[in-house]
């Protein structure tokens, strides 16, 4: 059991403790459950308001969209830094008001009794339960996948646990509990995301040094109108991403109830100042982690191999079978490999010692397709599951050479160059090729460049750890900094949560390579 | 300035700062907020008065 578990399971159980701490007053009346009996202050409204708010997003999507889309992703940031001074200026005193008045414990029961109409909960009740399923859903989802990433516990018991605290504390002291349970959240999720992104600086050199080394990739991620630049720019995005988390989230049932169980209306006042601050602190950094992932993890995600710039680089994209000998019970290794070629230097220098083989030297992290390998050779790649891969093995026995299989496990690795006796053979010394980990017997060891160049990858080597992979590296960019310890506990991301990635990566790549 | 153009200095620096100049100004007109403690208090106590007849009209007229 690692640390980061040790922390989860202390949090959930100081989670789980609030809503034991708050039973009390869950179980007094249906005001007590549901709006904790109107007694928060400032502090817990504003953080409770901004951290149910925030969501799942901020931590998977937020980072990731701006790994794609540069300082562009920041438009969504700009709006939300306001949503929740927007949301109390505007509704927080009057629902707190009018729900009190009204004796409206719900946003539907205010809105029935505000506009009395028997279809108003007729209407707004079926509305409302359909969007907050999918909006929960995907809440209980980003929870189980950040605890799957996080302990390495399957997918399905993370979630359940995930979901299992969530509902145990908030059937115990309802909003009370939920909304304890989100100060607490909002407090931890500013120290985490604060922590990483003073990390992120330290370890990329400022964050001056880290913009430069982001525009060494694309000058255009450095600007706010996309990686395509200026002439392609998307206003509607841009206004869309601005107005979506500054109004799009006033009047939401969450956030209602948080004006509703204010202790007094004017706690609204006070609490828009901890939510401007909380804001101010919290929303930008992991848009800026993120476009500083591009220099620390710059194969955190990879390219389709179609999408890469330059065809010639595609040329590296080797698809072979290999036919192992060894027998191994009933089952042949038969493993399809492909290996690609991702372009531009991969964090040479000294990076975290190869976690399968132990050493310790220079490497080189690159991109590993793989069309076909057998489940232990995802030890190299850091995996612990069996690919999600779409044919059996016992496909590739009735030798069809020209089927053509789009890779669908990707991950990283780290090649130690040690391990690529190839580099350099080829006469532009600006393109090496580095073959790897694997081996397999390739029936074909070249393949013809269309700009005349071969690139030789692998010949022999062990016929039974394939995972055959190459990459392209190219010395036009200036030697990355050290690459942080903490890339060392990054594994490869898992294969089924690669399914479907962004074709936008292609856009973070230079035009004019 | 941090290695990025102005124009992106610019808006992520200036966007923020209109919603902190939002949020002052926000405060400062909502100061008189708190004086309607005391009446919700007032109101709150055994006999003091009818709720729900002055309230609705101050809550539909917010300062923000």
């Amino acid at each position: 059991v690692n640390i980061e578990t040790w922390f989860l399971v202390i949090y959930f159980v100081a989670m789980a403790g609030i809503g034991v701490a708050t039973l009390k007053m869950g179980n007094r009346d249906s005001e007590g459950f549901l709006l904790g009996g109107r007694s928060l202050g400032p502090a817990v409204t504003a953080l409770r308001l901004q951290s149910s708010s925030m969501s799942g997003y901020m931590f998977l999507g937020a980072g990731s969209l701006a790994y794609t889309k540069g300082y562009f992703s920041l438009w969504y940031a700009m709006g939300d830094i306001g949503g929740g001074v927007l949301n109390l200026s505007i509704l927080g005193r009057r629902m707190r008001k009018l729900s009190q008045i009204l004796g409206s414990l719900t946003s539907i029961e205010y809105l029935e009794h505000r506009y009395p109409s028997r279809w108003i909960r007729a209407i707004a009740a079926p509305i409302a339960v359909a969007c907050i399923f999918f909006y929960v859903m995907t809440q209980f989802i980003a929870g189980g996948r950040g605890l799957e990433m996080v302990t390495g516990i399957p997918y399905a018991w993370a979630l359940l646990i995930a979901v299992g605290v969530i509902v145990f504390y908030t059937f115990l002291g309802g909003y009370l509990a939920v909304a304890y349970t989100d100060f607490v959240q909002a407090i931890i999720m500013l120290i985490g995301m604060l922590w990483i992104l003073i990390g992120t600086m330290q370890a990329i050199g400022g964050w001056t040094a880290g913009n430069d080394a982001v525009g060494q990739i694309n000058p255009n991620l450095l600007t706010m109108w996309g990686p395509d630049g200026l002439e392609s720019v998307q206003w509607g995005v841009i206004i869309g991403a601005v107005l979506v988390f500054s109004i799009g989230y006033l009047g939401w049932p969450h956030v209602n109830v948080s004006h509703m169980a204010m202790k007094r209306p004017s706690v609204a006042r006070t609490a828009s100042m901890y939510a401007t601050g909380f804001n101010l602190l919290f929303i930008p950094a992991p848009y800026i982690v993120g476009v500083m992932a591009l220099i620390l993890l710059p194969t955190l995600e990879q390219p389709r191999t179609r999408g890469l710039p330059g065809r010639r680089y595609r040329a590296a994209g080797l698809r072979r079978r290999h036919r192992h000998g060894r027998h191994h019970g009933r089952d042949h290794v038969h493993c399809r490999c492909a290996a690609a070629a991702v372009g531009h230097d991969r964090q040479p220098g000294p990076v975290p010692p190869l976690r399968q083989t132990g050493h310790d030297g220079p490497a080189v992290r690159v991109d590993l397709p793989v069309h076909r390998a057998h489940p232990r050779d995802h030890r190299l790649l850091g995996r612990r599951q069996r690919p999600a891969l779409g044919r059996r093995s016992r496909d590739l026995r009735h030798d069809r050479p020209r089927r053509r299989l789009r890779p669908r496990l990707r991950g990283s690795g780290l090649v130690e160059e040690g391990e690529c006796p190839r580099r350099d053979r080829l006469d532009d010394p600006r393109h090496r090729v580095l073959g790897g980990l694997a081996a397999g017997r390739p029936r074909r060891q070249h393949r013809h460049r269309p700009d005349g160049h071969r690139n030789r990858v692998l010949d022999a080597g062990d016929h039974h750890r394939v995972a055959g992979h190459a990459a392209i590296a190219s010395g036009t960019r200036p030697r990355p900094r050290r690459a942080p310890k903490e890339t060392e506990k990054i594994g490869a991301i898992p294969a089924h949560m690669l399914a479907g990635q962004n074709d936008a990566l292609a856009g973070q790549l230079p035009k004019d390579v | 300035m941090f290695g990025l153009p102005a124009a992106t200095v610019a808006i992520i620096f200036g966007i923020p700062a209109i919603w902190v100049i939002y949020t002052l100004v926000f405060v400062y007109l909502s100061r008189g907020w708190k004086a309607e403690n005391v009446a919700e208090d007032r109101a709150r106590l055994p006999g003091g008065g009818d709720e729900s007849g002055g309230t609705v009209a101050s809550a539909n007229g917010g300062t923000a």
